[in-house]
């Protein structure tokens, strides 16, 4: 089954998308052939309280519960962000939680951060860490948001080596700068939907081997078929395609059969 | 077929292009190469046109060269256009040595224009980071407008692709290539709305084929559409 680790619904407010509701993102699995989607509201990274981002995700009319999962967004320095977790974990079926520092200020070498993985962890959550939304050159001239700077993440996985990490919208180098700290927590991995290099997953296979790379998009903000098309077309062998289209997915998340 | 319309040869890594040949990825890629970066001496520029001629030598009927240069340099630099496009090449790569509508660059769009030759201009819109000489989607247009005998391109998408794809509306003699931006949903449907898909032309800029390809792909275009980008266009614009 193809899993994509990394799809949003919902409103951005930088350009109109045609598909951005859970209907829009259905549509787009059904096209890909997609069984199963992390869902993160594009709301995260903009609200204050983001329990209601992720509530206004799930509120969604269209919310396919067979076929996303939901993940779970706290910003660590606002009150009350332990109960929400807790929520969300509990009560909303996240499966894992998003930091998103930079939209939302702070820095992961905060005690704050170094908690909020902590606490994740303890309610059986993945982390996901995500190195920006979108391409830094297109940012809106008033709304420029620099990308989480990997020494921060690489502080957050010593601090918390028990924790699943994904990376998530970061470059190759970037990901490729933590496959040292990858070995030292309790599992990692990256997924490819920012500006995979030519040949990246093949190169990933033969010199790193595949555990470590996840198919995700970046749907509904980009066109799912440019991620899945080169994992789909790689010279690798079907168990490394298969482990990269939901296999590593399904460990790291610990989705189950 | 496939052709890739926007790919560079002496730049990152060196296996990109000959393995989008060997592997059969792009039927034909059109090549510049960008030796002495943004500012290229004379020898620069020799040094990179003849490394495009060694490829066209050495994939003969599958690589389109196209000639690097810097308007910077007056006179020399229109000669070595000429040599260049007397050895056959068939295309004129403008970077960012200076603006796109400089007056500088009108010597060699006239010389690209006598030779029937197709001019490719970066452009990019940048948030941060903008080089000092690097034009924006609509200095490529005013280009454009200023020479409505010449066909030009303008390179992946404008970069900012929303500003290229309004840009490059209503110029009828500007082609844009869809390489290099990231594959932003309905960027593709966007741009031919605005430009007509008989000027929108494949190019992957280096990057993962399949990953140019996706957005191609997924957009929502008739089969003869997507026919018309990934080759047919570029079949016409070059007289294939």
């Amino acid at each position: 089954m193809i899993i994509d680790a990394n799809t949003w619904i919902g409103h951005w407010p930088f350009r109109r998308l045609r598909l951005a509701d859970a209907a829009g993102l259905g549509r787009l699995l059904d096209r890909t052939g997609t069984g199963l989607a992390l869902v993160s509201p594009l709301s995260g990274p903009f609200y204050r309280d983001c329990l209601t981002a992720v509530e206004e995700m799930l509120e969604d009319g269209s919310w396919d519960a067979a076929r996303f999962r939901p993940v779970a967004v706290v910003n660590p320095h606002f009150p009350g962000w332990e109960e929400d977790l807790r929520t969300m974990a509990t009560s909303m079926g996240c499966v894992a939680l998003r930091l998103i520092p930079n939209y939302h200020d702070y820095s992961l070498y905060s005690d704050e951060a170094v908690a909020a993985a902590q606490a994740a962890t303890d309610l059986g959550l993945a982390v996901v860490v995500t190195a920006r939304m979108h391409d830094e050159r297109s940012h809106h001239p008033r709304m420029y948001v620099p990308p989480v700077p990997m020494e921060e993440v690489r502080y957050l996985m010593r601090m918390v080596p028990e924790a699943r990490y994904l990376l998530s919208q970061v470059t190759f180098p970037e990901a490729s700068s933590l496959l040292s700290e990858m070995d030292l927590v309790a599992d990692a991995g990256w997924e490819m939907s920012y500006k995979p290099p030519a040949f990246m997953v093949e190169r990933v296979v033969s010199e790193l081997g595949g555990e470590r790379l996840l198919y995700g998009s970046g749907a509904v903000l980009q066109y799912p078929e440019s991620l899945l098309l080169p994992v789909q077309q790689a010279p690798i062998d079907d168990a490394a395609r298969q482990a990269i289209l939901g296999g590593n997915a399904r460990r790291l998340f610990e989705l189950g059969d | 077929m496939i052709i890739d319309t926007h790919l560079h040869v002496d730049f990152g890594s060196p296996d990109v292009p000959k393995r989008f040949l060997e592997r059969n990825l792009s039927d034909i890629i059109c090549i510049s190469s960008l030796i002495g970066g943004a500012f290229p001496n004379l020898d620069h520029l020799r040094a990179a046109n003849d490394s495009v001629l060694r490829w066209m030598d050495q994939y003969p009927g599958r690589v389109i060269g196209f000639a690097y240069v810097n308007p910077r340099l007056g006179e020399e630099g229109v000669r070595e256009l000429e040599r260049c496009l007397d050895a056959g090449m068939k295309g004129v790569k403008l970077w960012v040595s200076v603006l796109a509508d400089d007056p500088r660059v009108d010597p060699l769009v006239e010389v690209a224009q006598n030779a029937g030759a197709v001019v490719l201009a970066h452009a990019w819109v940048k948030t941060r980071g903008q080089l000092p000489f690097e034009s924006r989607p609509q200095n490529v247009a005013h280009l454009a407008r200023r020479f409505p005998q010449t066909r030009f391109m303008l390179a992946h998408f404008g970069g900012e692709w929303e500003t290229g794809a309004k840009a490059a509306r209503g110029v009828p003699n500007l082609f844009v290539d869809t390489s290099g931006s990231l594959p932003e949903a309905d960027m593709v449907e966007v741009l031919a709305r605005n430009v007509g898909v008989e000027r929108m032309l494949f190019g992957t800029d280096n990057a993962d084929f399949h990953y140019c390809l996706g957005k191609i792909l997924a957009a929502n275009l008739t089969d003869d559409e997507r026919e018309r980008i990934l080759c047919g266009n570029a079949q016409d614009l070059f007289r294939l």
